[in-house]
């Protein structure tokens, strides 16, 4: 049989009142009776009883009895539980058992690789592939509509270049690229900004914004066939409705994983968001570069014209160090031309399809220079 | 002891938790609340906010924490389907109606969104305060908070506007009668906290840090957010026994700045550490300066749901307890 002692010193606190009474705990099979320094007892039943405190090592226990009026017991010895436990083992499920306490580091542990586990699973498995279902059920309608809202927010009509010959050549070779999608939802639309930014966007439901910027660094029209290749597939593989749905679900499992978000918290996981989003965009922009490698050569562009578009960019690309790896949203261009000449000597080289003679597309690139 | 000697005890809050152990618990809370896509998170909040009541100890005795997962979870339910839904269903009937117009659909929704605002947001903290306080006690006696809603209405609209039409320069009298409400509604039992602040001692420490702020890249802030909580607690007594805080800007400074940065370079885990940094700072300057007479408080619990602290989970307003 265990030894205990009997008569623990404790406190208690009657619930009418902050006055602390020191008092003397005795333990029976069925309860256990209070006597204070006057002599009177105070009998708890053991069904009436909760722990409230004494979970962690160093921490007083507290018993408490009652609910509108709650009388509480507070213990410094922290022996008590262990004896309580072995005097009336049938109130083991309520009171906490010290010696499960050095368990805890490895629930921790195991909790902790839980997270681990679980959130690899949604953001690598659940959310790639939940979007990809979602995406491909959104209507074209809707994204077409979300395509417009964007454009007439970003480019103002004074933006818009309207210079025939140009919107001729670029819709010639939009024309191009696009009859080897008969099957695409999408209508096709190329729009030149009059901005000196070196970029071009493709947005949900057809429409292409090449910037004055970019065009002017072409050396051919078949360098920005390579360019708006790339642009067409991002839109045919619904990149930028994904990257929608999987932000969302993102927001979504990070909210549901802090409850309330604390401001200061959010801090930290907004930075883990953004890396973690970086990741799906970088995997994006290859398959645009794979995808629309293959398209130019269908369409009878020659290939190796975007990676030498690609190569002109890449200067100043290098100038960013190398850890910048992990911050951009598109892997660096001397990666991404390592990967196409991976599988440029699979497609034709020739020209099939022919725009413009060099001497044309010199003065015609111009047409829209960049309005400030 | 005689009465000089008294007037000069300083009672200070002491914490015990730890922060490894409070990482686990948040861990664990992590987990569970993942895999129960967020239901568990009421259950989680409950467990962090009894343990660290329960590590907080005032004169040899710890905090308890009373409330429960269960009610939170009734509370945000009830939250979520008298005010989100209907708000929705608004929300979409006003942008149906207006058809294309949607900067008139956009207008109208802001402006009731804001005139909402300034009515919803003291409901939340009024009975976020009042639930938060009832569940908490000290020696078997619980709290309360016995303000009231439409007092705090009035308090507020008055302070948002004026604060608005003067640029911000009533805002130190508006922060002065939101804390005088909070503080002067707050009981122990049954005798309440008293303050005598006035909004007029702050405002030349509010202009000069206005003046300062741009000159210091907004780091005279905190020199004013501690004057602000030194003057507070020194206007704020319980029975025979005054507030004071010790903080200065210096030790805020330090303090936010460390914190910002531990959380940012542990994409948030570093949370632990900062609560624990927290509650050192608030032992070390704060204190109850003077007799502690207890001996005629009596227990006078009220009665309080958690419906406007399930509203404060969705909306994301700290009802200023930070627990």
């Amino acid at each position: 049989m265990l030894h205990y002692k009997n008569d623990w010193p404790a406190f208690y606190f009657d619930g009418q009142t902050p006055q602390r009474q020191k008092v003397k705990i005795r333990l029976y099979t069925s309860s256990l009776v209070i006597v204070k320094d006057d002599g009177s007892q105070i009998k708890w039943d053991y069904g009436s009883i909760r722990q409230t405190q004494g979970f962690y090592a160093g921490e007083t226990i507290r018993l408490e009895r009652g609910e509108d009026i709650t009388e509480a017991l507070v213990i410094e010895e922290p022996d008590f539980l262990s004896a309580l436990r072995s005097v009336a083992p049938g109130i083991s499920q309520k009171i906490d058992s010290p010696s499960l306490r050095k368990l805890r580091p490895s629930l921790m542990f195991v909790s902790g690789i839980g997270v681990i586990v679980f959130v690899a699973i949604v953001y690598l498995g659940f959310i790639p592939a939940f979007t990809s279902w979602a995406a491909y059920r959104v209507p074209a309608k809707w994204e077409k509509g979300l395509g417009e809202k964007i454009v007439s927010d970003l480019v103002p009509d004074s933006k818009k270049c309207e210079d025939k010959k140009v919107r001729n050549t670029v819709n010639r070779i939009r024309d191009a690229l696009v009859k080897n999608l008969p099957q695409s939802p999408y209508e096709f639309k190329v729009m030149v900004v009059q901005d000196p930014l070196v970029n071009a966007f493709a947005l949900p439901g057809g429409i292409i914004l090449v910037y004055a910027g970019l065009m002017e660094q072409t050396k051919t029209p078949e360098e920005l066939a390579g360019v708006l290749a790339h642009e067409v597939q991002h839109i045919e593989r619904r990149h930028t409705t994904k990257r929608i749905l999987q932000h969302s679900s993102m927001r979504f499992l990070l909210a549901a994983a802090t409850g309330k978000a604390e401001s200061l918290a959010q801090l930290g996981f907004d930075a883990a968001y953004l890396l973690g989003a970086m990741r799906y965009s970088r995997a994006q922009e290859q398959e645009a570069d794979i995808l629309g490698l293959k398209l130019l050569s269908k369409s009878g562009f020659p290939p190796r014209a975007y990676i030498s578009f690609l190569k002109s960019m890449q200067k100043e690309d290098d100038s960013l160090p190398s850890y910048f790896k992990y911050l951009l949203t598109h892997p660096r261009i001397s990666e991404r031309v390592r990967k196409l000449e991976e599988i440029v000597s699979l497609y034709p080289a020739e020209t099939q399809t022919k725009v413009n003679s060099g001497a044309e597309w010199k003065k015609l690139k111009k047409a829209c220079h960049a309005v400030k | 002891m005689n009465g000089e000697s008294a007037a000069l005890q300083k009672h200070r809050l002491a914490f015990h938790g730890n922060a490894g152990t409070l990482f686990g618990i948040r861990t664990v809370n992590l987990l569970l609340t993942m895999v129960t896509l967020g239901v568990y998170s009421f259950w989680g909040k409950t467990r962090i906010r009894s343990y660290m009541l329960s590590q907080t100890e005032f004169e040899g005795d710890r905090f308890a924490y009373h409330g429960t997962g269960k009610e939170l979870f009734k509370g945000w339910t009830k939250a979520f389907c008298v005010f989100i839904l209907p708000l929705a269903l608004l929300t979409g009937i006003v942008y149906v109606i207006s058809g294309n117009n949607e900067e008139i659909a956009n207008a109208v929704v802001s402006v009731a969104g804001g005139i909402a605002t300034l009515f919803v947001y003291p409901l939340i903290l009024v009975g976020s305060l009042r639930y938060r306080l009832s569940r908490t006690s000290w020696r078997g006696i619980r709290f309360s908070f016995r303000g009231q809603v439409r007092d705090l209405v009035k308090i507020f609209v008055k302070g948002s506007l004026l604060s608005m039409i003067t640029l911000g320069l009533y805002y130190p009298y508006f922060q002065t009668q939101m804390y005088a409400f909070k503080v002067s509604n707050a009981y122990f039992g049954s005798k309440k906290f008293e303050f005598d602040g006035d909004g007029r001692d702050l405002f030349k420490p509010f202009l000069l840090s206005l003046l300062l702020f741009f000159p210091t890249f907004g780091m005279y802030g905190f020199w004013y957010e501690a004057k602000k909580q030194a003057y507070f607690s020194s206007r704020t007594s319980f029975s025979t026994a005054k507030f004071s805080s010790t903080m200065t800007g210096w030790d805020l400074a330090k303090h936010v700045s460390g914190s910002v940065l531990i959380l940012i370079f542990t994409l948030g885990m570093g949370l632990p550490w900062i609560i624990m940094r927290k509650m050192r700072l608030l032992s070390n300057h704060a204190s109850l300066d003077g007799e502690l007479a207890l001996t005629d408080i009596v227990q006078d619990a009220q009665k309080v749901s958690a419906f406007s602290e399930g509203f404060e989970s969705i909306v994301d307003i700290d009802g200023g307890l930070d627990l």
